[in-house]
């Protein structure tokens, strides 16, 4: 996916600063599981603040690549698109400090949307 | 299935892990959970699973090294692997079949393609199974066949050399069975065969390897045994034969076996081929004798 056409996704359908609800079907099952995927966001903020922050790439690219394999299986694809473009951005050999915070920050603002329950209507 | 099935899935994440557990949920299926490829292989080597859900991006070991490592052992060679892997992770999928891989499996998963997938390696296991056990068995007589007395021989003789164990070994053939058939008939004989097997079964210690190496010759491995101790087997053998209430009902003066006994000891080094032979003289000798008796094979220490 290329870089425009993530931002015009992002900017229509997650444009904002409200909840983030998943895509997976709704159930006692599903619900179980988003629960314990919000209780890992969490962790994953946290651990990509403090990549961040430490300046620690290998931290950064641990989260990102976690978040990256699990988001789209949890019906949240964006987590796996931004999850990827941070991924992609720390395995690349020419990219600016710039470019990663931008990407973190992006990733971390959906992180901490992502909410249990589903979409009304 | 008799046993439930078993799955282990070694992932580093965590989310993974949880995910796999809800999708498969409704599986008929023991999952169990690694997060890393060394501790995930000690795992297979004590559960011994069916089948193998196996991340191919880990930190340490990755996937390819670990499915390496399963395919060596002999135990986990049927293991069924399933590689999970990034949609856009560009991984050499040809190097993971040629590893001995089954399947891959991409994430995000698709709920239902997981499921089916795995589904459907679990019941190939489960004939891969079967198959292996059917092609283990003696038709007839439903005991272990040749090809699995000489596989299981090649084991215990392996073992015994590393372990200083003893190893006892019986080879029991029925007396006149060439005579039973000429004059009752070849179902009868059959059903002569069919009985002394049960009878070898049901005389035989839990531990004891009952096969039929051919013809009516049957032949017994028994582990961790003495020269002394299988000779009491043996003989018990012989004398539950000749007692049996059921056997005259098929031939008017009953049925008897000859039994070869022969033994190595704790250290001792033989082949396999020698080790036949001396159970084979020891029978031939109580064939000589009378038949319907137990004849031990000399020691080598004697010798």
């Amino acid at each position: 996916m290329d870089q425009g056409h993530l931002d015009q996704r992002w900017r229509e359908v997650y444009g904002g600063d409200g909840p983030i609800y998943s895509t997976l079907p709704d159930g006692p099952d599903e619900r179980e599981l988003l629960s314990f995927f919000v209780g890992e966001m969490t962790h994953h903020i946290k651990g990509l603040e403090e990549g961040m922050r430490e300046g620690d790439m290998q931290k950064l690219k641990m989260h990102a690549h976690q978040i990256k394999g699990a988001g789209g299986s949890f019906g949240f694809d964006i987590l796996t698109d931004l999850g990827r473009e941070l991924d992609d951005l720390l395995r690349g050999e020419v990219t600016s400090e710039d470019e990663i915070a931008d990407a973190t920050e992006r990733l971390l603002g959906v992180c901490r949307r992502v909410s249990v329950g589903h979409e009304m209507g | 299935m008799s046993k439930r099935a078993k799955l282990l899935v070694i992932d580093d994440s965590e989310m993974t892990h949880q995910l796999i557990r809800a999708h498969l949920k409704s599986l008929p299926v023991k999952i169990y959970l690694s997060n890393n490829g060394l501790d995930g292989f000690e795992k297979a080597m004590k559960i011994k699973p069916d089948v193998l859900l196996l991340d191919v991006n880990m930190p340490g070991v990755n996937g390819f090294d670990i499915c390496a490592m399963i395919k060596n052992e002999t135990q986990l060679r049927d293991t069924r692997v399933i590689f999970l892997t990034g949609q856009d992770e560009i991984v050499d999928k040809v190097r993971g079949f040629d590893l001995g891989a089954s399947d891959y499996v991409t994430k995000p998963f698709d709920p239902v393609e997981l499921k089916m997938r795995v589904s459907s390696h679990l019941e190939t296991k489960r004939l891969i199974d079967l198959l292996a056990r059917e092609a283990n068995l003696d038709s007839l007589t439903g005991l272990h066949n040749r090809k699995y007395f000489d596989e299981r021989m090649d084991q215990e003789m392996h073992r015994l050399n590393r372990r200083y164990r003893e190893l006892g070994l019986l080879c029991i053939d029925i007396d006149n069975f060439k005579a039973i058939n000429d004059m009752y008939g070849h179902p009868v004989g059959d059903d002569v065969m069919r009985g002394v097997a049960d009878l070898i079964l049901k005389t035989g210690r839990r531990s004891d390897v009952v096969c039929r190496y051919g013809g009516d010759e049957f032949v017994m491995i028994l582990p961790d045994t003495n020269a002394k101790q299988a000779t009491r087997v043996g003989t018990r053998i012989v004398e539950v034969v000749r007692e049996d209430d059921e056997l005259p009902k098929l031939v008017e003066q009953g049925v008897t076996v000859s039994v070869g006994v022969a033994a190595l000891l704790e250290g001792e080094r033989a082949d396999i081929k020698d080790f036949m032979k001396r159970a084979d003289e020891a029978l031939y000798i109580s064939k000589r004798g009378g038949k319907d008796c137990v004849c031990v094979a000399k020691m080598n220490e004697w010798e």
